[in-house]
Order: structure tokens, then C-alpha cells, then sequence
């Protein structure tokens, strides 16, 4: 009986706890007090239908920013986060095509282009109250160029460049100095600013007026001691999220690293919708820290969080939970970026005087006939069909055609044809054994090594079917799997190794790929950095290059870029692959949503709001 | 007692030296560095990478780089080693607090960063060592009070089970478990809700998410543990005492559970702490695989990104949780023993000293080496690299003969025992079934590892059917390629030819005699008919045949492995045993210095240091070859051990007396003396071996493709979700075939044991 009664009292006991403990976990987030500012004269009415305040928007990212200092930043979780909050001068609007205004509420071109005007919004201010005014433009672009000073107070200059060294170096002012100098800033009034650069500089608008605008009166202090590159790291997040004012639709409501980043409506956002509700709608926006790509996929597809990438991988099985969890999957037609194989084409030799690649190598790998040859031998369409599920297309041009301002879609094409792969060798002087075995016309047997970056397993698929297909056209290629670290200290440094494998993001404005198509230029992974172009079609190249950056007429300028592409299909130093179809998904519950052909799915995530 | 742990404690500091300096050597010697990614992205100059490097002080020597960070950590430090524009502002020597420098990647300092995630992890680590004891104590009294019911039996079984499940396998398990069912949580320490919730459903958040990583941690825990208390029990239920107080007429109950049970008990408080110790390792895996945001997480990925100062600071903690764990080893026995009294330990000073200076010299050496040969370290890397080379050959001839040694000896003592109790036989014939099939590879598997057939990607295992008398393999079409979806083709299907010729396909057997018949083939005229008996992988590669090769790499690491260990714990714990005085004192220390290294950590950092210097044969021997450098010294350990109490008994002494050479002695009296239980350990190690192996190539870092082993092939179902997502189950094949392999070493080497201390009952 006392036993009997103990265990009743134990059992009421646990089923109380487990009932207080549910009521707990269902306490509401604090409410988002809105409207409590007016909204500024120069405020932006948003086109998008009128919606409601309030819901979570979850995201899940593999990655944590690094900083949120945006001239400190350098990878695109770090930026993301920060676009959130800092708003820029411009904007690109990725549905009209076109650069729109943000910041700056307007802008005048004069001086046949080489002088810029922008005029801010009226009575715009920064999350805390503080004006956004022209001086934070001039304090942006003044902490960029800031000059190195030693002890007398004087700029140190480099003795290379003959250029003063920075105090903050950023990716920016090597990008800002147009023609040899560095772009020209003044303030003319409280809210407009003057900007101009030596030369015509036709990617003006995309290049200089998308630098995040920094507030002067909570990071002046930091410049000027110069500890302005630990300013705004993710300490200040964790520790003192107000400290960072925002300009964006979002402020920073906590960051816990590891776990995930809150941000919360700006209370003075300078878009407003056309009921004139400050946006953003959202009350909440979350990004949820995950270990790897597809652990936010699983996420996603389980209802976890609102919106994600979807690799041309996971559609097949992603797909099968839309119905359950509510949400839709739009294709986005190829991926932006390009992936591809190369030969090491640099001919010169190391310290020691040793050739990088051996001479009877570099002979093959230099034959624009012997990589034509390869490349008709990888099976891509074996590819996509086996790993992608016919997820994918064959990518003729180093422009993929997701850039579809700029892709050149009649490039020359190859066909997976090993007969004809035979011929061209064949043709080339190359010989086949008895046991169908290629070797070149000296005798040396046909192999070499390929270096790949481990860890992606895609890119481990391609290169094992690379193996078995230049296997049939009698190649012994060898794979070799290097960390990152090492495959980049080769290709850039040391040059030893034949054959390497790589992938490169794309997409935005050609001038942005410089360093690759260039000859000069450290990413022209096959041979970088020459002194001046190993081949006449390299030497077109540069000549191009040159050319569209001070073409202001869009057709001639994409004609010049066609070009480009044209050469670099036939020439073939780069062996391109296979770009997956990209798919993005959104929950269903949130209205507004406009699917861009390029980019990501939330870039309006400001107008999102909850259906009802 | 307070002696002993302050003792204790200092000597921490000269190995976290020697820890910290061997991780920072490897990280050094390791090619590329932090600025690796920035180097090749498109948006930043090379201007900015050389001034990045500067300021992370990458363009030092490593010995400035080193001495920084030691000046930063030691609370006493000299303005010395401080950048030249901070130096005047710092007296030449002051105390500060300690600094672990700052992280590359997360740009706060390393202290912070650490602060953060080690509290989810010591959270994982105590709840996990909560529910290890909490389940496996009673278990195994339980199994132990009631011997050979069912009960016992079973739980026998599912002891042995768990212990072969390879934590990763299980890790994966239950990811796939969270996601499908939505249960519990996916990952992370709290769900995204938590900063909105009340304290106690903030807490019962943390439970939630602690749940599923405690579980898969705990499971081979709770059955080694389980063992070891049902063991322990049984034995003390056979003591004097327990005679006696039956004799005196003490109730059943009372004697197990006041006086055995207590007994009992003991060894496994011990193990307390070395569990505790142990956790770290294990949680690396487990939080990468699970999401769980802890210290094994970050650290994994600081290595991987070669974050300096995060790994070093990582390894040091796992090296102090590992010695702090020990000592509350020692501390809990001396307070449940009376009978143990610790402050008896001694280490003469003089000894220590002598350590401690050879240790010194070794870094001044290096220092003086780098600084006067700047060429030095790439002749070291691959006088390195041709020293392991050529060491590996002399070992391979010393393991030959020690191999036949340990055969001769294994059938001359065990195999008749083994072969008179069922479950021997079962176990030894699975294990020599096994490695038949990987030695005959080339003649059972159908298709070469590599052969791919891009059109059948993911197929399903093939039926088979009856037809006209003879076998005929389905015939299936891709109903669906969007998710690979196979349905057989009604009626049709292709004969399946036994020991059928195959040029296409012709090998050496042993690498001499050629042939070209296969055990089965798919009579067939067109040529991408094919019979997949475990089905296929995204590029149509046949699993099985897969399955087959990856067994030469997974089944023989293990053997190779055991072997080098054995040798050279055997040498090492001889020889020191043998001779004692300084020798023993060295090796000993330079035992406990291996064992006080967090070993997946080491074997990480060694591998990426190592690793581009090699292609993947010789990838397979650097596995074997690290995995052992670290195994060896336990087993030394216990070796010495023995060789102390043989070296005492009468007729070493007469041996020694008659003017025989150490070196006879060692292999004529202890050897065979202490050969039962190499081979008994050899036994119960290997699965080390074999989950080892398939942890590093799991995490990408051991073999690589196109090769085939066990653990590639299961991180092909991890990285790929749609493997698991779609239902191609038969991926999972290898994870089956490691667990298999596993469990029947330890059953053997359980009856092994049992031959060869009959005593012992287990």
C-alpha cells in the first residue's frame, strides 16, 4: 500500500513538472515596439504589397561572420551580416537589373562621366538618432585611404609602390584608385557629396557606391587611435550589440557564436511601405549556426528554418518534404559559379633551376590540340546524368550563364566523343601501343597528376570519373588529394604540378575577374603573373581587358567581353565542367517574395512579411 | 595527499611544453597557412595578404612566433619577446595574466573563444559520464547476480555490440534519426527560441539538445563498464571474505551488496577519471558529425583552418582534462583504497632535472638549426620523409618473423582451445572467411574498385531468380532518373555464369600469377550488364566489389598496426624493465608524454603536416604508421611491468649470473613469458586499428579516392545527404562490415583472454 501510494505521488509529481515545463516553453518574444519615430522626409516608399508587422524569420548558415566591420570584412558570411545593417550609397535591385538608391536618394553624372554627385536622404538617421549626414560619407572614404604615419606624424611610404601605406588596408582602395590615383571626395553641403576619379571608370556606380556607409560619431574614435580594425569585431557583437548603429532594415539584437546571430527591426530604416509602415515587417531575424552546408538543408527541409540554397544535389529529396512543411522550391536555372580543370602551363623554372613541369610535359600541356582533346574526352554528360540526376548543364564559357548580362552563349562547344578524342591526338602526333596505351612522339608514355582539393565531394566524384575517362583514351592520370592551403601554395608559388582542379564563385560585372583572365593577373591559375603575355591570344586578352573598363557603351562593351569568352573556349587553358542547377526555397508563410533571376531569394527580406 | 596532487599538477608544465612545442612544429611544418583562402580569392590583393601576414606575425621565424605565444601564456613574462614599437612600454620582466593570443578566424582572443564552447562540452562530458555509470553499474551486477540467465546473456550480446559500433556510425544514426523523426533537435546547444524562454524551459531546452550527443557518446562506455563491473563482481564474489561471512551466516543480499559490491566498485571509481579523460577525443567526432557546438567542433575546424593559436590552446586543454582526469584516477583510489598511500610515488629530482634539460637542448638545437640553415626543415622534411620510409622496411622484416613467431605460437597454444567452444569457432572462422575474401578480392568481386558506369548510379542490390534451371540476375530500368529510382523489368533478366572467364577483368592472384576468372559474372552480350550484390555508388561503381578491396585496406591496417605496437612496446618496456635506472626513467616519461597527448588531436595535426608529401599507398602506411606511434605506449607500459617482476624471478637471475646478453634475456625468458598476453592485447586492439582507419579516411583525412576503404565509403553517405534522404540504405554496407569485423576480434580476443588466464572468469 505505501508503496503503491509513493509511486502515485511521484507519478503526479513528474507529469506537474513536464506540464509547468511545456507552459514555460511557450512564452512569447518581446514585442517590437513600432512607430515610435516619424518617418524622414526623404524616405523610400517601397512598390511592394502592404503587409503586416511581426513573425521570425529563421536562416541557417554554415558559416559565422568573422567581423562586422565592413572594411575589414572579406567573405561573404561576414558581408551578408553586414548588409543588414549598413546601408550603402546605392543598391542593386536584382529584379529591374539596375542600380537603385539607397542612402544616397539620388546621384548626377557629369563631366562625361568622371564626376559623381550624390545626394543623401533628408532626415535619415542611424538606429540611435544620429543624423546620416555627408560627413559619414567623407569619414568612410577618408578611413579607407588613411594613410600610415610614423612617429613625426608623417605618411610611410611604401618603397616598391612609392605609394603611402595604409593604416587600415582594405580590398577597397586598392579598387578605388582609378588610372593611378586614388578617387577624389568632398563634402558640398550636409547631404551631398562630390566624387571624382582621373579616368572614366564605367563600373562607378557598382564598385564605389555599394561600400558600406560607416556611422563618424561611434567609430571616429577608433580611427583615430587606430584600433579601428578591432572595432566592431564580434566581441563588440557578443558583448555590446547596441554599440553598432545601423542604417540597414536591421539592428543587432544578440550574438552567441557558435549558435546563432538575432537581429531586430531599425527603428529608423529609411523604407517605409505605401500605408507608410516603417518596414521591415519582420519582428525577428535569425541566423541559426550549423555545422556544414547540408545540415542547413536538412533544416530547411524539415520546416526548421524559412528559407535556404538548394544544391542541385538535394533537390530530389528536398522536394519530397514541401508538402509536409510548407514550402516552395524555385529553380534559378545554372549556378553562378564556374568550375574547371587546367595544365600547368608555366614554362619557367625554380630556384634550383629545375623546369616547373618537365619539358616533354610542358609540350603537351602548351598543345591548344592536346587540351582540346581532353576536354572532348570527360564524359560531363555521364556526369550530370550520375551525380546530378540531370540537374546540371555542360558550361561552355569561363561566364557562366546564370551572368546572363554578360555570358556568351555561342562559344565553341565539345562533345564527349573518345573516338574523337583518339583522332586529335592522333593528329597531334601522338601515338597509340598495342595495348592502347598514348604516348607522345618521343615515346613518353601519356600520364600525369592531378591535385584536388579534399573535403567536397562532388569535386572528388569528377575527379574519379576524369581518371576512368582519360583511362579509355589511354592516360593514366593520378589523383592526388591536397588541403586547400596547399593546392593554393602551388598553383601560386611554388608551380609544381601538372594538372589541378578548382572552382571560382562568379557572377557581377567582368571587371571583377581581372585577376583571372588577365596575364598579369594572380589568379590566372595556368600561368600567373607574367611579366608580359606568354601567347598572342593572351596578349588580345589583356587588350580587351583594358579596353571595356573605359567602354561606356554597354553594347560595345559586351561585345569585347564575347570576345573574351570566345578565345578562352578555343583556347582552352582552362578546362571547363559542369554548373549544377541552382534551386532556392522559401517557406510559404511569407508574402512579398520575389524571385530575382540572380542572387539571393531574400534580397528584399525587408518587404517579406507574414501571410495571414 | 596534497603533496601528491601539487606534484602532480607541476609536472604538467614540462610536458604542456613539450605538447605544446610538438603542435606547434607540426602546425609550422604544415604547408599553407591562415591566409591560405585569402590568397586565392578574387577580391583581395596580394598587398593586403603581406600586410596580414605581418601582423599576425606570420613572416617570423618559428621560434619568434613560438616564444611569443609561450611569453603570452606564461604569467611571467619578458618585454624581450614583444613586437619592437610595445617593448619600451613593459619593464624586461613582468607578470600578467596568461594570453593564448588571438583567434585568426573569429578575431577575438583565444581565452574567450574557449571560454565559450568549453562549457557545452564539459556539460556533454559530465552528463555522458553520469549516464555511464548510472546504467552500467547496475547493469553489470545485475548481469553478474544473475550468471548465465538470459539476462546475462543478452546483455552480453548488446555489450559487445555496442563496443563495435563506431561512434561516428552511431553519430550519423542519429542525426538521421533527429531529422526524419523531428523528435529531438538536429544540432546545436539550444533551439533558435531559447533567448525568448523562461528559466526552466530554458533549461529543459538545454536537456533536449544534450540528449541525443550524451547517448551516442555513452553507448560504448556503458557496455566496456558493464563488463568490467560484472567481472570485477564475480570475482570478489569467489573472496575469503565472502566465505567467511556466509560461514557466519550473513544474509545473500547483504553479502553482495555490502560487502562484494564495495569492493567491486573500486576499480571502477577509478576508471572514473580515465573515462573522463578520454571524453574529449571522443566528443571531437561526435560534435562534428551532430552538430553539437563544442570545444572538439572548434577545434576540428581551427586545425582545419589552420588557426594557430585556437589548436594550440584546444590541444593544451585536452592534454590538461587528460592528466586532471588521471589524477582524479589516483585521488578517488587512494580515498576508496586505505590501502593505497600515494605520497610513496617519488621522482628524484636530479632525473627530472636531466629531463628537463635534454628537453631544453632540443629546442635550442632546432633553434640554431633553422636560424643558421634556413634550408634545414625542408632537409629534415624529407630526411623525414625517407627515414619513416626505410624504418618502415627494417620494421616490415622485424614484423615478418615476429608475425610467424607469434603464429606458430597462436596455434601451439590457442587455436585448440578456440576450436572447442562454439563461439571460438564461429569467430575464428568469420575472421578467416573475411580475410580470404580480401586476400581472393580480385577473384570474388565482380568488377574492379574503379569500374564506373555512369548510366546505373545509386542501383539497388539485384535480385535474383530461377529460370530454366539455371540463376538469373534481374533486370531493372531507371523508372525515375530525377531520384535514381530502379524498378526490375518484369521476366527479363541475365544468367549468372559461375567461375566465368573475364579478359576484360584479368589480375594476379598475390600480384604473381595471372588469371582472369571470376568467381560470378553477368552472361550478357551488352557490355554495362552488370550484377550488383550490394548495389552501386553515384558513378555506378559496384559497392560489394568496393567493399571487397577497401577490406585489404581496412582489415590489414589493423594487423600491420598491432604488430609495429607490439615490437616496439615490447622492445621499449623490455628493454626499461630490464635495465630500470635512467632508461627506464626517460622512456617511461616519454611513455607518459605520448599518453598524455589527446591522440586524435596529435593524429590530426600530424596528418595535415605530413600528409602532401605522400601519394595514397604511402598515405596507407603513414596511417599504420601514426596510428601505432601512438598505441605503443600503453603497451609498453604493461610490458615493463611484467619484465620488472620477471627480471626478479630466480631464473633470470641464474641467466644473468651465467653472463648471458640482455638481449638474449629479453627474447628467451620474457618473451615467452609475456607472448600470451601480446597476443591477447594484439587481439582486443586491432579494433582500434580498424575504427581508427575508418575515422581519419570518414573525416577525409585517411585513404582517398579511387581507392576503396571502409570509412571513404561511409563518408560518401554522410557528405552526400540524398544517400540517406532517398533510401540508398545499401551505402551503409561498409558501417555493417565495420561492425562486424570489430565485434569478432573482441569476441575472440574475450576468448582468448579467457585461455589464457583461465583464473579470470569473464
Amino acid at each position: 500500500m505505501d508503496f503503491r501510494a509513493t509511486f502515485s505521488a511521484l507519478a503526479t509529481a513528474a507529469i506537474c513538472t513536464a506540464a509547468f515545463l511545456c507552459l514555460c516553453g511557450c512564452s512569447e518574444p518581446p514585442k517590437i515596439e513600432r512607430g515610435k519615430y516619424p518617418l524622414p522626409e526623404g524616405a523610400e516608399v517601397a512598390q511592394c504589397g502592404v503587409g503586416n508587422y511581426g513573425g521570425i524569420f529563421v536562416l541557417a548558415a554554415a558559416q559565422e561572420p568573422k567581423t562586422f566591420n565592413p572594411l575589414v570584412a572579406s567573405d561573404a558570411y561576414s558581408s551578408q551580416a553586414i548588409s543588414l545593417m549598413l546601408s550603402p550609397l546605392v543598391t542593386y535591385d536584382p529584379i529591374r537589373e539596375e542600380v537603385v538608391p539607397a542612402l544616397a536618394q539620388s546621384w548626377e553624372i557629369s563631366d562625361g562621366g568622371k564626376t559623381y554627385i550624390f545626394k543623401l536622404r533628408e532626415g535619415a538617421k542611424f538606429s540611435d538618432g544620429a543624423d546620416i549626414t555627408a560627413d559619414d560619407v567623407v569619414f568612410t572614404f577618408e578611413t579607407i585611404f588613411a594613410p600610415q604615419l610614423d612617429k613625426d606624424g608623417k605618411p610611410v611610404i611604401d618603397k616598391n609602390t612609392r605609394r603611402p601605406l595604409l593604416r587600415y588596408p582594405s580590398r577597397y582602395a586598392g579598387q578605388y584608385t582609378i588610372g593611378g590615383e586614388p578617387i577624389k571626395f568632398r563634402k558640398i553641403d550636409k547631404y551631398r557629396v562630390e566624387f571624382r576619379t582621373k579616368k572614366v571608370y564605367a563600373p562607378f556606380l557598382n564598385d564605389i557606391g555599394f561600400v558600406e556607409i560607416l556611422p563618424r560619431h561611434k567609430l571616429q574614435k577608433a580611427v583615430e587611435n587606430g584600433t579601428f580594425t578591432q572595432a566592431w569585431s564580434t566581441q563588440t557583437a557578443i558583448h555590446s550589440p547596441a554599440e553598432m548603429v545601423s542604417s540597414g532594415p536591421f539592428v543587432l539584437f544578440s550574438y552567441k557564436p557558435g549558435e546563432r546571430l538575432v537581429m531586430s527591426p531599425n527603428p529608423h530604416y529609411w523604407r517605409a511601405d505605401k500605408a507608410g509602415q516603417r518596414l521591415p515587417y519582420i519582428d525577428f531575424l535569425i541566423y541559426k549556426f550549423v555545422a556544414d552546408a547540408n545540415t542547413s538543408t536538412i533544416l530547411f527541409a524539415t520546416g526548421q528554418c524559412d528559407a535556404a540554397a538548394i544544391g542541385a544535389n538535394d533537390y530530389a529529396w528536398v522536394a519530397r518534404y514541401a508538402k509536409t512543411y510548407g514550402f516552395k522550391i524555385y529553380e534559378r536555372g545554372p549556378d553562378a559559379s564556374i568550375s574547371f580543370l587546367w595544365f600547368n602551363q608555366n614554362g619557367g623554372k625554380n630556384e634550383n633551376g629545375a623546369p616547373y613541369v618537365k619539358p616533354y610535359k610542358y609540350k603537351w600541356f602548351s598543345s591548344k590540340k592536346f587540351r582540346q582533346a581532353v576536354m572532348c574526352a570527360i564524359d560531363r554528360d555521364g556526369l550530370i546524368k550520375s551525380v546530378w540526376f540531370s540537374r546540371a548543364q555542360k558550361l561552355d564559357s569561363i561566364i557562366s550563364p546564370a551572368n546572363r548580362k554578360w555570358h556568351n552563349p555561342d562559344t565553341r562547344k565539345y562533345e564527349y566523343s573518345p573516338d574523337n578524342a583518339r583522332k586529335m591526338f592522333i593528329e597531334d602526333g601522338f601515338k597509340y601501343d598495342d595495348s592502347g596505351r598514348l604516348a607522345d612522339p618521343q615515346g613518353n608514355r601519356v600520364e600525369f597528376e592531378l591535385i584536388v582539393a579534399d573535403g567536397s565531394q562532388n569535386s572528388s566524384v569528377i575527379a574519379t570519373t576524369f581518371v576512368e575517362n582519360m583511362k579509355a583514351v589511354g592516360i593514366e592520370v593520378k589523383l592526388k588529394f591536397l588541403d586547400f592551403g596547399t593546392i593554393v601554395s602551388k598553383i601560386d608559388n611554388t608551380f609544381d604540378y601538372e594538372a589541378a582542379m578548382m572552382g571560382f564563385t562568379g557572377g557581377g560585372d567582368p571587371s571583377g575577374g581581372k585577376a583571372i583572365y588577365r596575364s598579369d593577373g594572380f589568379l590566372h591559375v595556368w600561368n600567373p603573373r607574367q611579366k608580359s603575355p606568354a601567347t598572342d591570344w593572351e596578349r588580345r586578352i589583356d587588350e580587351i581587358m583594358d579596353a571595356q573598363e573605359i567602354e561606356m557603351n554597354p553594347a560595345a562593351r559586351r561585345k569585347l567581353v564575347f570576345e573574351m569568352q570566345n578565345i578562352l573556349s578555343d583556347e582552352l587553358p582552362l578546362l571547363f565542367l559542369v554548373s549544377p542547377t541552382s534551386y532556392s526555397g522559401i517557406s510559404e508563410k511569407w508574402r512579398n517574395v520575389r524571385i530575382p533571376p540572380l542572387g539571393s531569394i531574400i534580397w528584399n527580406i525587408d518587404e517579406l512579411c507574414q501571410t495571414k | 595527499m596534497l603533496k601528491f596532487i601539487i606534484r602532480r599538477l607541476l609536472s604538467l608544465i614540462p610536458l604542456m611544453l613539450g605538447i605544446s612545442l610538438t603542435v606547434f612544429l607540426l602546425m609550422y611544418l604544415a604547408p599553407g597557412d591562415f591566409l591560405s583562402e585569402a590568397r586565392s580569392s578574387k577580391d583581395i590583393s596580394p598587398e593586403i595578404v603581406k600586410q596580414e601576414e605581418m601582423r599576425l606575425g606570420l613572416d617570423k621565424p618559428w621560434y619568434i612566433q613560438y616564444g611569443r605565444w609561450l611569453n603570452g601564456v606564461s604569467p611571467v613574462k619578458t618585454s624581450l619577446l614583444l613586437p619592437e614599437n610595445s617593448r619600451a612600454e613593459r619593464p624586461l620582466v613582468y607578470i600578467g595574466a596568461p594570453d593564448f593570443g588571438f583567434s585568426w578566424s573569429y578575431k577575438i582572443p583565444v581565452g574567450e573563444l574557449i571560454g565559450q564552447r568549453l562549457f557545452p562540452t564539459l556539460w556533454l562530458a559530465l552528463a555522458s559520464a553520469f549516464l555511464t555509470y548510472a546504467v552500467a553499474i547496475p547493469l553489470g551486477v545485475l548481469a553478474a547476480v544473475k550468471r548465465d540467465s538470459l539476462f546475462d546473456k543478452l546483455s552480453a550480446f548488446l555489450a559487445y555490440a555496442a563496443l563495435s559500433v563506431p561512434y561516428f556510425f552511431l553519430a550519423l544514426l542519429a542525426v538521421l534519426f533527429a531529422a526524419t523523426t523531428g523528435i529531438f533537435p538536429t544540432g546545436g546547444q539550444v533551439s533558435i527560441m531559447h533567448d525568448f524562454m523562461s528559466p526552466p524551459s530554458k533549461l529543459a531546452d538545454y536537456l533536449s539538445h544534450l540528449f541525443l550527443p550524451t547517448i551516442v557518446l555513452s553507448v560504448g562506455g556503458i557496455a566496456s563498464i558493464m563488463r568490467v563491473m560484472r567481472g570485477n563482481f564475480l570475482d570478489y564474489t569467489r573472496a575469503e571474505f565472502v566465505t567467511t561471512a556466509r560461514a557466519k551466516g550473513l544474509s545473500e543480499n547483504a553479502i553482495m551488496f555490502r560487502h562484494v559490491l564495495r569492493n567491486a566498485i573500486n576499480p571502477i571509481v577509478t576508471s572514473f577519471g580515465f573515462a573522463f579523460a578520454g571524453l574529449l577525443s571522443g566528443a571531437l567526432l561526435v560534435e562534428n558529425v551532430m552538430n553539437y557546438p563544442g570545444l572538439g567542433q572548434l577545434i576540428y575546424s581551427a586545425i582545419v583552418k589552420q588557426d594557430q593559436y585556437v589548436v594550440m590552446a584546444g590541444v593544451l586543454i585536452g592534454c590538461a582534462m587528460l592528466v586532471c582526469g588521471q589524477l582524479l584516477a589516483d585521488v578517488l583510489l587512494a580515498m576508496t583504497d586505505p590501502r593505497i598511500r600515494l605520497d610513496n610515488e617519488r621522482v628524484p629530482a636530479g632525473k627530472l632535472a636531466v629531463f628537463l634539460a635534454a628537453a631544453l637542448a632540443v629546442v635550442v638545437l632546432l633553434t640554431w638549426i633553422s636560424e643558421t640553415f634556413p634550408q634545414a626543415f625542408g632537409i629534415l622534411k624529407s630526411a623525414g620523409k625517407w627515414s619513416m620510409i626505410g624504418g618502415a622496411g627494417l620494421l616490415c622484416v622485424l614484423l615478418a618473423v615476429g608475425l610467424c613467431w607469434a603464429a606458430a605460437f597462436f596455434r601451439r597454444h590457442f587455436l585448440p582451445h578456440i576450436l572447442k567452444s562454439p563461439r571460438g569457432i564461429a569467430a575464428f572462422s568469420v575472421l578467416v572467411l573475411m580475410y580470404s575474401a580480401a586476400v581472393f578480392a580480385p577473384f570474388i568481386a565482380p568488377y574492379e574498385p574503379t569500374r564506373q558506369c555512369l548510366d546505373k548510379s545509386f542501383h539497388p542490390p539485384t535480385g535474383f531468380f530461377f529460370k530454366d534451371g539455371s540463376l538469373c540476375a534481374k533486370v531493372y530500368r531507371n523508372a525515375d532518373p530525377s531520384i535514381a529510382k530502379y524498378e526490375a523489368v518484369e521476366g527479363e533478366g541475365v544468367r549468372v555464369k559461375f567461375f566465368a572467364h573475364s579478359p576484360d577483368n584479368a589480375y594476379k592472384i598475390f600480384g604473381v600469377i595471372p588469371c582472369d576468372i571470376k568467381l560470378f559474372a553477368a552472361e550478357s552480350t551488352q557490355a554495362d550488364a552488370r550484377i550488383f550484390l550490394l548495389g552501386s555508388d553515384s558513378t555506378g561503381r559496384d559497392v560489394f566489389s568496393r567493399l571487397l578491396y577497401g577490406a585489404r585496406i581496412s582489415l590489414s591496417i589493423g594487423f600491420i598496426g598491432i604488430a609495429i605496437t607490439m615490437v616496439i612496446g615490447f622492445v621499449v618496456g623490455g628493454l626499461s624493465g630490464y635495465f630500470g635506472g635512467t632508461f627506464d626513467f626517460l622512456a617511461m616519461r616519454f611513455v607518459e608524454f605520448l599518453m598524455a597527448v589527446p591522440g586524435l588531436y596529435l593524429l590530426l595535426a600530424m596528418r595535415s603536416a605530413l600528409a602532401p608529401h605522400f601519394d595514397s599507398a604511402q598515405m596507407y602506411i603513414m596511417i599504420v604508421v601514426i596510428l601505432s606511434f601512438i598505441g605503443w605506449a600503453s603497451t609498453a607500459r604493461v610490458i615493463r611491468g611484467m619484465a620488472l617482476s620477471l627480471s626478479k624471478a630466480q631464473y633470470v637471475q641464474a641467466a644473468k649470473a651465467m653472463g648471458e646478453s640482455p638481449l638474449k634475456i629479453i627474447v628467451k625468458h620474457f618473451l615467452p613469458n609475456v607472448l600470451s598476453y601480446l597476443i591477447v592485447g594484439a587481439t582486443l586492439s586491432i579494433p582500434a586499428y580498424v575504427l581508427g582507419e575508418a575515422a581519419l579516411s570518414f573525416l577525409g583525412l585517411g585513404i582517398q579516392e579511387p581507392s576503396a576503404s571502409w570509412g571513404l565509403m561511409l563518408a560518401q553517405a554522410q557528405n552526400d545527404t540524398k544517400v540517406l534522404m532517398l533510401g540508398f540504405w545499401w551505402m551503409l554496407a561498409p558501417g555493417g562490415a565495420i561492425f562486424a569485423t570489430v565485434l569478432t576480434f573482441n569476441m575472440l580476443g574475450d576468448i582468448l583472454r579467457d585461455i589464457a588466464d583461465p583464473k579470470k572468469d569473464k
